[in-house]
């Protein structure tokens, strides 16, 4: 019973100290520590896949806008999507290299 | 045949892990990235509700950053064309049950045969209707975050 105590006590210990830390750590670099982390620790591959899926939101919502396949928009359909959704038309233009 | 006290140890720690980790995905404790992709998946599946959730665990904890600012819009943009198609079918539906006087529609809707169907049209554009209203209530929640 003491064992089961001691390895939950270290554990929630353990845990603390290390939200403590990375707290601490965000609020003196100013630095998201977690997403950090993550891509130090080769994790950069998560936030690719993202990338990945706003692009497919993004070719998803053109689709059902327009009726037809992104790539078949016509250049005055791509401005209306782009008045619609400056911020999403500016990011695939850059991600794209349009 | 007990088993031993290391392996409930372990399996308690390990339980213990898993819940920890629940409660923080709940909280918005883990990566943004984890919660843009979470509520892009559930645009995919068409689940808005789910979509609007994961977007504000999102931005509760951490900054707002391009990629949140972008799945707003995507998830704003998804929710207006749904918005704009259920208007079309009200419109369209408006046209037949309420004509323009004296036209041909009009003299149509006066046949008694006709009311059971016109009764069905009010009935469906009444559902779209509603259906706009949730919809318009979700784009001010997703606004709000």
């Amino acid at each position: 019973m003491s064992k089961i105590i001691k390895t939950t006590t270290a554990g929630g210990v353990g845990f603390l100290a290390g939200l403590l830390l990375e707290r601490g750590l965000e609020s003196l670099t100013g630095l998201d520590f977690v997403d950090g982390l993550f891509a130090v620790s080769g994790s950069i591959l998560a936030a690719l896949s993202v990338n990945k899926e706003l692009v497919k939101a993004a070719s998803r919502n053109i689709e059902q806008m327009f009726g037809k396949d992104p790539l078949e928009i016509t250049e005055s359909e791509w401005r209306q999507f782009k008045e619609l959704n400056p911020k999403t038309a500016e990011w695939l233009e850059k991600a794209l290299k349009i | 045949m007990l088993p031993s006290l290391g392996f409930l140890t372990s399996m308690l720690t390990g339980l213990m892990a898993k819940a920890g980790i629940v409660q923080l995905t709940k909280h918005g404790y883990m990566p943004q990235s984890t919660y843009v992709k979470a509520a892009l998946k559930a645009l995919e599946e068409d689940d808005l509700d789910e979509a609007i959730r994961s977007y504000q665990l999102a931005v509760k904890k951490w900054r707002p950053s391009q990629r949140t600012e972008i799945a707003a819009e995507i998830i704003a943009s998804a929710i207006t064309v749904r918005i704009a198609k259920l208007q079309n079918r009200v419109d369209e539906l408006e046209g037949v049950i309420n004509p323009k006087r004296f036209s041909r529609q009009f003299w149509r809707n006066l046949l008694p045969k006709n009311r059971e169907a016109l009764e069905a049209m009010r009935e469906e554009q009444r559902g779209f209707q509603e259906a706009i209203d949730v919809l318009a209530k979700m784009k001010d929640k997703l606004n709000e975050a």
